[in-house]
């Protein structure tokens, strides 16, 4: 197979930080921004005007954008613990529902659009080592898209960080801040089926704080539904000074919670990685975030062997990203510097690249 | 040529300004904008030169007419432009700025005068010492005592006290050179190698690492520095040894541990070597250039980084040592603001070291002079680890590590420098620099032209460490007693070096002497020292900061008072019937010296003789005395 | 021409800051002629000062607390991050959502929004804030606790006078300030005793193989050469050496009070789990035992140059409970009056995010809380802009605050440290005013 490679098409700049985006009805681009926007956006070029149309807003920092094809509506969900309902034609919401009362981390929508499921958690401290305490509401929650109704409720350690849909749409996977997965088979009613633990994306602080930080930040299925992949920051004595491995580490559970596969050393540096998204053909995936040390902080790796096939310096942080369904194109969402307040810059970016494979 | 009868160097006058009361205020309101971030318009105001070098609208600073300072004209209320932009300097800076450049009379460029480089070091120490108490009418202390010197070159010689016998014998030798004479002795002795190889094993290595790796390393890195004293190695090739880790013979192969111990963590190496062998502390400047030192920046970091970043660890049937691999290593660093910068080999006087190659070279065998075998280019499977195991240790062509090796004698005044300061700081308790990690522009020098004069004299006499400590030693300025000149208010401030310095003894040091002055024959005591290591780790402090937890160990701790009780000096003192011989016994073995009548009184007062009690905590009052915790 | 009231202003904030020492009963005539400075040279003024013991827990927020997440929050702009605000019981002043607790005893806090100093890194800023002003090398200006231990220490009490409670043995320059000079040029003897998580009073026992009469015998002779020694070379070094001894017995006798486990497990649970609450507990029950300062520390934390928001949703919380907690309890025992509580940092955070989901340090406008003896509870001074960036009204320095750490503490702030041969020093330079808002 020859070596996949990017090429930067394009760059649209955004209000503030891109923390989510996804592709609507279409072919039309959304995004989830940090000042609680939600925006159309459009990738043409425009002489004169933005390239972006808020079409809803949330109180909070918008921390996900998800389209469900099938009931023809974009729920987004955001720090302020709503999910709101978005009609993408009338560019209006339509609905709001209270999922949490912390944050929402992290949404997905099932792979059929009829489920969303949520997120959330407060870290706080629940023992001498600032270990977390235990949840005061459902961690995970998974509301009907048609109705809004609450259909699932599960338990889990807070922060839960992050959440993914089997490609099949048959198990929910979340992951917390403490490296601890949790997979729910959703056809036996919600019935936990594995949990998985890994320390490797959380650090302890010995040097400037004696407590947790990192954790899971993104959650993958493979293609073939028989594993997981988990992205985040290595472990580090000194969290706080963000130099863990840009690390990505693949389980499987069927047999037992197993490691199958994990970031080479030699191929990564350090930063911490928040998004992982396969490649429509299954052959490899992107996993993104940000350049503390090294020269990348987006790469593709190998499905098969886990090695690292091209690497690219996007130039800021990298929080989302998704492939087209051809498979030809990247859309990476982030964010470069916010700067002084009064410079009203527009400091959130998507970038598109060419995907040659 | 060596015509002139004095050297001139042209040194940019950084000393005066960074010692200066103007320099916080600048580096407050100013270098936020014109310093190391960025410079606006063009101006840089971290130095002197570079603000007479001013900016796009010419000099910022005329030395002695404030009027016609652009500097100075901007700070005024109602200026314009006016700086800062947002805020006022308080009248009494602006003050501060006046007098300041109505002072400055040195022109661009400061010239160091120094004496000529045929005189001998301890004359260059001794005029230059007195030059500066001169300067600032300061009373030095007068010359110690027989007594007082052989306690101390001992103790700065050989880490222990000197026994009864060697006592004695110095001070019944007649001999009018004999100070000079036992300085030559002592510096030969296996004792004397001995010593300098585990102060410099604290250096490179620090004490956490001691406690954690495995014994027959370790033993072979001490094996390697105790060789390398004892032979008198150069300094040179003993900073080769260490950074090059290629060794040419058996005795060389215990200098690889000092890049080994640091296990493939190449900002350890980098942080560890620009300590250890530079006199720099620079990881503040990992993430952002220096706050203070304008002259280290990130990029130097990461360029030191750079140097070491293709070293690995591996393992050889001659025992575990350092590969270097002939391409790679080409990182960015990115700063607080995500700014990346493409890190080079740049060395602290900005000097870059071309290579040839790139980011793009694949690693191949051509670019070695020994290869490495073929696994070693292979590409490497998932979750597969690279086999270090190897049957020889593969050279490339171009060496980084070399190159940064060869830069000790020719584009790196700091590897002189950073030597000189700290065998000085061995000696006389405070470097020429203070602290000795800290030589940067924000730590002027106390004596800039004996430093200067110093480094370039070990430089021109084959890096000779044991010259160096001989000529320190023999000089008037060590053998000055610790008592100062008499006078009214506070002694004059250590860097005048107007007397010896108290210097607290080092765990080693403090233990070896315990032992010798509790009558052992061996004065070396593995697990004593590793135990007063944890209670004294201390070794070239800043500062001297006793705590509390000392002071309740030697008096509390069942451990400390076993040792005294069960030790050979305990039952020979048993023996004697005479107060007053038993006193004397107990101030020479433990004090090296007589008690003055005062102390006699008080101790005759206190101790009975046969009383095994009072006689043991007798020697516990001596032994946990301020004179017994320090060289003097 | 009217007799000057003492319970009104009289028209000087010379006076109103003492408002409470006249109602005391000093006769308004004698004070009237009186200046600020003066104050403390009246004898009978002076023999009130020193017979009510008063403490000082300095709750030591390292690595600089964000003001956006704590006292100063800017809910809805782009820079107040996503907390939000919530009303406290004092009208019209809100804190960051993360702080409830300390919400509902807002009238016993006093804010300070608009601190601006201006060190920007942590070993400077650490020392500005430890010492209260810039450096003036060769001399080392000590640090507020071993000001406090000297000022409010007394000679022959048993527990040592300036304790740091910090089990953390890292924390980056606050390492190094550990292990630095913190009594600067009053001596050794007013460096903190450090305990803490391993960091115990080891050997605190008398040697079983000596009786109580050796035991002091022998370190008086000790001392006797010691100190002669110390004299005849007038050795600095040896003093430090011999100030460390000095301590042993005090120590000794109060080794157990450092224990926390024998502290009763209901205020235990109360204080949280986390090891900053239990420590702040500790320090509680060592200002009770009559321990003048009493410093909590717990490494580094507040740094968040990275994952602010994911850092701060705990320790934040953490702090609220803890200061709560502290300020009842205190009251409870009717010792608020006399303890000085002050929670800070060495500088805030940066109103914008960087490239690593963090604020980055910000000495231009941060913020900071006290509460107790010396201080107007309820007060709220000083105000930064919309975004948080900038001071608009009130700026002080860290000259302003140490002034009025030791008014509060009923200390001179103008008064010299009397050393042989030293140049003249204050306990605070250029004649800085207190924050007179802040002080009861």
């Amino acid at each position: 197979m020859n070596s996949p490679s990017l090429k930067k098409a394009k760059e649209i700049k955004l209000p503030s930080h891109v923390l989510d985006l996804t592709f609507g009805p279409e072919k039309k681009l959304y995004a989830a921004c940090l000042d609680g926007g939600i925006y159309e956006v459009s990738t043409t070029f425009k002489l004169l005007g933005d390239n972006f149309k808020e079409i809803a807003r949330h109180d909070n920092y918008a921390s996900g954008i998800n389209w469900s094809a099938s009931q023809k509506t974009l729920i987004s969900a955001s720090y302020d613990g709503d999910l709101k309902w978005i009609d993408p034609k009338e560019k209006k919401e339509s609905k709001t529902v209270k999922a949490h009362n912390f944050w929402s981390w992290q949404s997905r929508l099932s792979p059929d659009g009829e489920l969303i499921a949520t997120t959330t958690g407060q870290y706080l401290c629940g023992g001498y080592k600032y270990e977390p305490a235990p949840e005061t509401e459902p961690s995970v929650k998974i509301f009907d898209v048609a109705t809004g109704e609450l259909r699932y409720s599960f338990p889990h350690t807070p922060p839960v960080q992050s959440v993914a849909f089997s490609n099949d749409g048959k198990l929910l996977a979340a992951g917390n801040l403490m490296g601890e997965v949790i997979l729910w088979d959703l056809t036996q009613d919600g019935k936990e089926i594995a949990r998985i633990k890994t320390p490797d994306f959380t650090g302890w602080g010995i040097i400037k704080g004696h407590y947790y930080t990192g954790g899971v930040f993104n959650l993958h299925f493979a293609p073939d539904d028989q594993s997981l992949y988990l992205v985040g920051m290595g472990s580090t004595t000194d969290p706080a000074a963000g130099n863990g491995k840009q690390l990505w580490q693949k389980f499987s559970w069927k047999n037992g919670p197993k490691k199958e596969g994990t970031a080479a050393d030699g191929e990564i540096g350090q930063g911490l990685m928040e998004t992982l998204a396969f490649h429509p053909s299954g052959k490899f995936f992107l996993m993104a975030g940000r350049l503390f040390k090294g020269n990348w902080n987006a790469a593709l790796f190998d499905h098969e062997s886990g090695s690292k096939l091209h690497q690219q310096n996007i130039g800021f942080r990298i929080s989302t990203s998704a492939f087209t369904p051809d498979g030809g194109r990247l859309y990476l969402g982030g964010g470069a510097n916010q700067g002084r307040p009064n410079e009203k810059k527009k400091w959130g970016r998507i970038v598109i690249y060419d995907v040659s494979s | 040529m060596k015509t002139l009868s004095h050297l001139i160097i042209l040194v940019l006058c950084a000393t005066g300004f960074a010692s200066s009361q103007i320099h916080p205020v600048i580096v407050d309101n100013c270098t936020k904008c014109h310093g190391g971030v960025k410079q606006k318009g063009g101006l840089d105001l971290r130095t002197i030169a570079a603000a007479l070098e001013g900016g796009e609208t010419d000099t910022a600073l005329i030395p002695g007419d404030p009027e016609a300072s652009p500097l100075y004209q901007v700070v005024q209320v109602d200026s314009d432009p006016h700086m800062p932009p947002k805020k006022q300097l308080p009248a009494e800076e602006i003050k501060t700025l006046k007098t300041w450049i109505t002072n400055l009379k040195i022109t661009p460029a400061k010239k160091l005068v120094l004496p000529d480089h045929r005189e001998q070091p301890t004359t260059v120490i001794n005029q230059l010492i007195r030059t500066k108490w001169q300067a600032e009418k300061i009373a030095p202390a007068r010359r110690s005592s027989d007594t007082t010197f052989v306690r101390r070159i001992y103790l700065d010689l050989l880490g222990r006290i000197p026994r009864l016998p060697e006592i004695n014998s110095f001070l019944a030798d007649q001999n009018p050179k004999k100070r000079s004479l036992l300085v030559d002795q002592l510096t030969t002795t296996d004792d004397h190698a001995d010593h300098l190889a585990q102060v410099f094993n604290i250096v490179f290595l620090d004490r956490a690492h001691l406690r954690k790796r495995s014994h027959s390393n370790r033993k072979l890195w001490l094996d390697y520095l105790n060789w390398a004293f004892k032979t008198n190695r150069p300094w040179d090739q003993i900073g080769r040894d260490l950074v090059l880790a290629r060794p040419a013979s058996d005795q060389e192969r215990g200098a690889s541990w000092f890049i080994h111990d640091q296990r493939d963590d190449h900002s350890q190496i980098a942080t560890r070597v620009s300590r250890t062998l530079l006199g720099k502390q620079v990881q503040c400047a990992q993430c952002h250039d220096h706050p203070v030192a304008p002259e280290i920046e990130q990029r130097h970091y990461w360029g030191l980084v750079a140097f070491f970043n293709r070293s690995l660890n591996v393992k050889t049937p001659e025992g575990p040592l350092v590969a270097e691999r002939a391409s790679g290593g080409y990182d960015k660093f990115a700063n607080l603001e995500g700014k990346a910068d493409q890190s080079q080999l740049i060395l602290y006087s900005n000097k870059i070291i071309t290579e040839t190659g790139g980011k793009k070279t694949n690693d191949s065998a051509e670019l070695y002079s020994v290869s490495p075998p073929k696994q070693w280019f292979r590409k490497l499977k998932k979750d597969e680890k690279l086999k270090k195991d190897l049957t020889n240790l593969p050279v490339p062509k171009f060496s980084r590590r070399e190159a940064f090796a060869q830069s000790f004698t020719s584009d790196n005044p700091d590897f002189s420098r950073a030597i000189v300061n700290r065998l000085w700081a061995l000696m006389f308790g405070r470097g020429l620099v203070h602290p000795v990690d800290l030589m940067d522009s924000a730590h002027p020098s106390s004596h800039p032209e004996l430093l200067a004069w110093l480094a370039r004299d070990f430089s021109n006499h084959q890096f000779d460490l044991r010259r160096l400590i001989r000529q320190i030693a023999k000089s008037s300025s060590y053998q000055l007693d610790s008592r100062p000149a008499p006078s009214a208010g506070q002694p004059p401030l250590d860097s005048f070096f107007a007397r010896a310095l108290d210097k607290p003894l080092s765990a080693e040091t403090f233990t070896r002497s315990l032992r010798v002055a509790l009558g052992h024959e061996n004065p070396n005591d593995e697990t004593l020292r590793n135990h007063f290591v944890t209670i004294l780790p201390d070794l070239f402090a800043e500062n001297f900061s006793p705590s509390v937890q000392q002071t309740m160990f030697l008096t509390n701790a069942p451990f400390f008072d076993k040792i005294i009780s069960e030790a050979p000096l305990l039952s020979r003192l048993q023996k004697i019937e005479r107060p007053q011989t038993l006193i004397h016994e107990i101030f020479q073995s433990v004090l090296s010296r007589e008690p003055e009548p005062s102390e006699l009184e008080r101790s005759l007062s206190f101790i009975k003789p046969k009383n095994k009690s009072s006689i043991q905590q007798f020697v516990w009052a001596l032994l946990t005395s301020a004179e017994f915790r320090f060289t003097n | 021409m009217p007799k000057p009231d003492p319970s009104q202003n009289c028209g000087s904030p010379d006076h109103n800051l003492h408002r409470r020492k006249f109602l005391q009963g000093l006769s308004a005539g004698a004070i009237s002629s009186m200046s600020f400075a003066g104050l403390f040279g009246a004898p009978a003024f002076a023999e009130i000062a020193k017979k009510k013991q008063k403490h000082c827990i300095l709750l030591w927020l390292c690595g600089g607390p964000s003001q956006f997440e704590t006292w100063d929050p800017k809910p809805g702009t782009t820079t107040g991050g996503p907390f939000k605000s919530i009303p406290t019981n004092v009208p019209g002043t809100h804190f960051s959502e993360l702080l409830p607790k300390c919400a509902s005893i807002a009238d016993k806090l006093a804010v300070v929004r608009s601190m601006h100093t201006k060190a920007k890194e942590h070993t400077e800023g650490i020392n500005l804030l430890q010492r209260g002003h810039a450096p003036r090398p060769p001399f080392t200006r000590p640090t507020m606790g071993s000001v406090l231990a000297q000022q409010l220490g007394q000679l022959d009490s048993k527990l040592p006078n300036f304790i740091l409670l910090d089990p953390c043995p890292e924390g980056n320059e606050f390492k190094g300030f550990k292990a630095g000079n913190w009594a600067g040029w009053l001596g050794a003897e007013y460096s903190p005793v450090r305990v803490g998580g391993e960091y115990k009073i080891p050997n605190a026992n008398r040697l079983d193989s000596i009786t109580e009469d050796d035991h002091e015998a022998r370190e008086a002779l000790r001392k006797f050469f010691s100190k002669k020694y110390e004299n005849d070379r007038k050795s600095a070094a040896a003093g430090s050496w011999n100030a460390t001894f000095e301590r042993v017995n005090g120590l000794m006798s109060c080794a157990h009070l450092f224990d926390l486990e024998r502290i009763p497990q209901a205020d235990r649970d109360r204080y949280g789990p986390g090891a900053f609450g239990q420590h702040a507990l500790l320090a509680r029950t060592l200002v009770e035992e009559g321990a003048p300062f009493v410093m909590v520390a717990n490494g580094m934390p507040w740094d968040s140059h990275v994952f602010n928001h994911e850092i701060y949703q705990m320790v934040v919380p953490d702090l609220d409970n803890i200061i709560f907690q502290l300020t009842k309890d205190l009251e409870d025992r009717g010792m608020l009056e006399d303890t000085l509580v002050i929670a800070m940092g060495e500088f805030g955070r940066s109103p914008w995010i960087n490239q690593a989901r963090g604020r980055d340090h910000f000495p231009d406008a941060w913020s900071l809380a006290m509460a107790g003896g010396g201080i107007q509870g309820g007060a709220l001074v000083g105000a930064t802009d919309k975004y948080g960036a900038e001071v608009i009204e009130d700026p002080f320095n860290e000259e302003n605050l140490f002034a009025t750490i030791f008014s509060a503490l009923d200390i001179d702030p103008h008064a010299e440290f009397k050393i042989d041969g030293f140049p003249t020093f204050h306990h605070v330079e250029n004649k800085a005013a207190p924050i007179s808002q802040i002080l009861s």
